[in-house]
Parts: structure tokens; C-alpha cells; sequence
């Protein structure tokens, strides 16, 4: 097995250019993926994000050609998987593992022989293959079942065969379409944290789709917001949660960071008073904001809320406030926004009583 | 007692064995050729569907058309057109050899469309998976979907034996032999209730024994799962 650490080199090991799929015939046809262009840093976690119908589900499945795009190239681990034959691409697709939101496991068969199943014509003999099904299920720590079926396991244990069953054949990619989406969050954090071994422990680079910005949050390096079609915005977790330049961008971080739920509340006990929400990242995390407030500009801070997360080890931080007065505010936002902290107004200030 | 109640038919014990035997061993030629043939007419449709593993809009249509026609076809009028055929077959239109022959032919398309529709309940999902995998298409069909749509094969082919059964009986019309002749002929014709229930009774069996093992064969295969 792969046991070493790899090293996190700047190779592609993904490239998808310009890619286009539609379905349906000519007048009616959809667009579901509309120009896309992808490139994945080996050893990465690559997450990508949007509602149903975004074409997120359509993206992953180019990868691997499940779905063959309209134009566009496809090149895997420098191989342009177009311009291959039936059975080399067959070949190829045992490099790309990929596991799903319902499992898809085969139900007529145990746990043990479905990781099986993907070992067919690997060329390992009946011992060999015994060993490294067992090594797998011990690595995603359901070795004790492997004479189960599956509809004798819990949701969390099948995604976990699903997994054991993708790495069979020892790929360098992981394709994972809303792999969590059928779980509770509690099973959900333990799969993800099973993917950041598996990323860390194998070297295997990871394409993760979902819904769920939390997902993103929880594992991913970098991040591809998709909506229509298309990719609105990508970058670096971090980055993308701290400053994202999109609407739809900043209502799938607002969800994932629960200051939407705080907000309410504040609003609701502010009475009126006008709150605004500091955000920062990075080292302005740590800086003593509110003291330099009241020094320079004496603005008196009441914190509200405040709540700082870590993303990809970069601490990023959300405060909501309220100031006793509003005297010499936009000085103090000029000041905020230099520090590199951005400040947004959330209530008129207004509110009926 | 017995002999009071069938008068008839207790006098013809070794003309109703004779006729199970028939029955069943038209039952069982039918079954397997019509198993072979309708099973592989069934992959065929399934996977030149629209989405199956390579899709044939060609050939999915023309069998498409052929199973319906063939289904739509009463059997009765099935057997009295094939005769031609039949005779050249087997050089007879009449007996169990010759009436196994519009049995297989009405049996094909019947079990074509419930392999079709017992593989089409195989999970999409899984066959994704499979693909994924690397999986060929013929390993696709014989490792997924006839292994996942087992349970349902198995169904099927129950469910067609005992329609088979039917027809067997129906050709007791044309003198196929069989306990469907014994219960027209040695029976309704003369007037002999008694061989006629006798030979029905005998039909249920049959029937109820193919029913009892087709659900130990679906338990066996779904290892106590439905």
C-alpha cells in the first residue's frame, strides 16, 4: 500500500478545460455545464460547492467520463482521457475512485466482497487480494463486518465499505459526489475526518462536491462555488471565507459559520441600536481591535457575538457590534478596512419596537 | 369412497400420471428454451434501452415491437397460426412435441419484457459504481445486474412457469397432451366432471409446488433479506 507521505507537489493532477455538457435535444436542451474550466493541485482537497442543479453532480462525473462533455478536454494525472479507447479509459477509471451519496453498494453481496468486486482482474492472487481487502476495511475501520451486508449496516458504516471499495485499486484520485449528504452530522464529521486521513496518509488528491459549505469548511484546501453552470468564484478556503466577492458566495458561508442564526437574536435584543459585523482573518485576528477603536476614535465597542474559527489553520474571525455612538464612524471604517477588516452594517438600526 | 366421488377418474390413475409427466416435461423444455432464448432477449433489450449501457435505437424498436406483437398475440390463435412452422420443425402439428413449439414461441416474449423489467429494477446508482470501478459491460450485466436483480429473475421465472403452465393446458385444444388434453377431452368432451376437477386439481398442484419453490429459491438468494 501507498504508506508514505508524499510530498505536496504543484503538479495538476486534474485538468478540466472548457467544458461543456448539455442534455436533452436541440431546442430544449440544458446547459448544465457551461465552459467550465477546473485544475486540481495534486494532493489537494478540492471542494465544490453549489445548490442541486448547479451542475456540480455533472462536473465530477466528467472527470472520470461517466459523463462525456460536449467540448472541452479532459486530462487526468496527464492523461487526456478523450482520446482513449473503451478499455484503456476502463483502465484509467481504476486510477479514480469514487464514492456516492446513496453508497451504491451491491446488496447481494457481503461488505468483504464488494471491496472485491473492484479487485477483479487486478491481477493479485486469491491471498494477496484477501490481504488487501482486509487491510482496506481495517484502514476505514469496519474490518468486524465484513461478512455483513449491507442493509445490516448504518449509513455511516456503508459510505465507509464505499470508500474501502473506491481504494481497492489504489487510485491517486477520489472523487466524492455529496458523500456526506445522506448522513447525520455527527457521521458526517467522522467520514470527513476518515477523507483528511485518507488525503494525508495516502497522498490521494480529493474532489468533493456538496451542498453544504460546513463540508468545505470542515476539509477542503481550496473551493469552487458553482451556480447555473458555472464557476462564479474558486480559491483557497481561507480566502474565500474570509473575503468572498460573491452574493451566493457569502450566503453559503453565512449558513456554515451560524452567524445568520446569531444575527437574528442579536438584531432582536439590540432594540434599535445599529449592529454591524467585523470580520477579519489571517494575524488581525489576534490585534486588539476594539481597544485601537476606543483610543483613536473613543468608540466604545460592545461585542455581541464573536465567534473565530480555523480554516486551513488561518483563524478567521466574525464579530457582531454595536457602537455607543456614531460620531466618528467612518473614520473608524476607514480605519477598520486598512487593518484589512471589513465592517457591514446588518440592521437599519430602525427597527420597530 | 374415492371411487363414489371421481367415478371416472379413479378408473384412469395411469392416464393422469402419464399426463402430469407430460405436462411437466412440457412445462420444462419450454421453460428452458424460452429461459435461454427470453433471457437474452431481456439483457438485450435492457441494455440497448435508452439507458442502458449502449444505447441501440434500432435494435431496442425492433425487438421492442417484436415482444409486444408476440405478447399481444392469444395464444389459442398463436397455436393454429404457427402450425406451418411447427411441422417443419419437428415434422408434426400435433402431440407434445409438436405443441411445445407455439409454448416456446408464445413463452419468449412473455419472459423477454419480465427479465427487462426485473433488471431494470437493478439500482442505477450501483451500475454507476460499476463503471467507475472500470467495470466492462458484459461485467457489468453478469456480475451487477444479474447478480443484484437475482431476486427478481427469480420471480419472474416463477411467474412465467406458472403462465406456462396455462398454456400447456390450453393446448390440450389441439391435442398437445398433457393434463389440460385429459381435462378437455377425457373429461368436458364426455360429460366426466369428475376428470375434469381431477385434472384441474392436479394443474393446482403443480402450481402451488412452482410457487413454494420459487420463494425458497428468492429466500436463498436474498440471504433472508425479503
Amino acid at each position: 500500500m501507498r504508506g508514505d507521505q508524499r510530498m505536496v507537489s504543484e503538479a495538476k493532477v486534474i485538468e478540466l478545460s472548457d467544458i461543456v455538457v448539455s442534455f436533452g435535444q436541440k431546442q430544449h436542451a440544458v446547459t448544465a455545464v457551461d465552459h467550465v474550466s477546473l485544475s486540481v493541485d495534486k494532493g489537494s482537497i478540492y471542494g465544490i460547492v453549489g445548490f442541486s442543479g448547479a451542475g456540480k453532480s455533472t462536473l465530477v462525473r466528467v472527470i472520470n467520463l461517466l459523463q462525456r462533455p460536449d467540448s472541452g478536454s479532459v486530462v487526468v494525472d496527464g492523461v487526456d482521457l478523450l482520446g482513449l479507447s473503451t478499455q484503456k479509459l476502463r483502465k484509467e477509471r481504476k486510477n479514480i475512485g469514487m464514492i456516492f451519496q446513496h453508497f451504491n453498494l451491491m446488496e447481494s453481496r457481503t461488505v468483504f466482497d464488494n471491496v472485491a468486486f473492484a479487485l477483479k482482474g487486478s491481477g493479485l492472487n486469491k491471498q494477496e487480494r484477501r490481504e488487501r481487502i482486509e487491510h482496506l476495511l481495517d484502514l476505514v475501520g469496519i474490518l468486524d463486518k465484513q461478512k455483513s451486508y449491507p442493509d445490516q449496516l448504518s449509513g455511516g458504516q456503508k459510505q465507509r465499505v464505499a470508500i474501502a471499495r473506491a481504494l481497492a485499486n489504489e487510485p491517486n484520485i477520489l472523487l466524492c459526489d455529496e458523500a456526506t449528504s445522506a448522513l447525520d452530522p455527527k457521521t458526517t464529521l467522522a467520514v470527513l475526518k476518515l477523507l483528511k486521513e485518507i488525503n494525508q496518509r495516502l497522498g490521494i488528491t480529493i474532489v468533493l462536491i456538496t451542498h453544504e459549505m460546513q463540508v468545505v469548511k470542515e476539509i477542503c484546501d481550496t473551493v469552487a462555488v458553482m451556480d447555473a453552470g458555472s464557476i462564479i468564484e474558486r480559491g483557497g478556503v481561507a480566502e474565500i471565507f474570509s473575503d468572498p466577492k460573491h452574493e451566493l458566495t457569502a450566503d453559503f458561508i453565512r449558513t456554515a459559520t451560524h452567524v445568520e442564526q446569531a444575527e437574528q437574536t442579536i438584531v432582536e435584543y439590540a432594540k434599535g441600536r445599529k449592529v454591524y459585523e467585523l470580520k477579519f482573518s489571517g494575524e488581525r485576528a489576534s490585534e486588539p481591535v476594539i481597544v485601537e477603536l476606543y483610543k483613536r476614535f473613543g468608540l466604545t465597542t460592545n461585542v455581541m457575538y464573536g465567534n473565530v474559527e480555523y480554516l486551513q489553520n488561518t483563524p478567521l474571525g466574525t464579530m457582531l457590534v454595536t457602537f455607543d455612538n456614531d460620531d466618528h464612524l467612518d473614520s473608524a471604517k476607514e480605519f477598520l478596512n486598512g487593518e484589512g477588516i471589513s465592517i457591514q452594517q446588518v440592521n437599519t438600526g430602525e427597527r420597530r419596537a | 369412497m374415492i371411487e363414489q366421488l371421481l367415478p371416472n377418474a379413479s378408473q384412469m390413475t395411469d392416464d393422469f400420471v402419464q399426463a402430469t409427466i407430460e405436462t411437466i416435461v412440457m412445462v420444462s423444455v419450454a421453460m428452458v428454451i424460452a429461459g435461454v432464448i427470453g433471457l437474452l432477449l431481456g439483457i438485450v433489450l435492457l441494455v440497448t434501452g435508452e439507458y442502458g449501457l449502449r444505447p441501440n435505437r434500432v435494435v431496442y424498436w425492433t425487438l421492442d415491437q417484436i415482444v409486444n406483437i408476440g405478447r399481444s398475440i392469444p395464444f389459442i390463435i398463436l397455436l393454429a397460426i404457427i402450425m406451418p412452422f411447427t411441422r417443419l420443425l419437428v415434422g408434426t402439428s400435433i402431440g407434445t412435441t409438436a405443441v411445445t413449439v407455439p409454448i416456446v414461441v408464445g413463452t419468449i416474449p412473455f419472459f423477454a419484457r419480465q427479465v427487462q423489467n426485473a433488471l431494470l429494477e437493478v439500482d442505477p446508482g450501483v451500475v454507476e459504481a460499476a463503471k467507475a470501478m472500470g467495470t466492462s459491460d458484459t461485467g457489468i450485466v453478469f456480475r451487477v445486474y444479474l447478480r443484484e436483480g437475482l431476486v427478481s429473475l427469480i420471480r419472474a421465472a416463477s411467474f412465467t412457469i406458472i403462465n406456462l403452465i396455462g398454456l400447456t393446458a390450453m393446448a390440450g385444444v389441439v391435442g398437445g397432451g398433457g393434463l389440460g388434453s385429459t381435462a378437455l377431452q377425457d373429461g368436458y368432451q364426455r360429460g366426466r366432471t369428475d376428470v375434469t376437477f381431477t385434472a384441474m386439481v392436479l394443474i393446482l398442484i403443480i402450481v402451488f409446488i412452482t410457487q413454494v419453490i420459487g420463494n425458497i429459491a428468492v429466500r436463498i438468494a436474498s440471504h433472508g433479506r425479503s
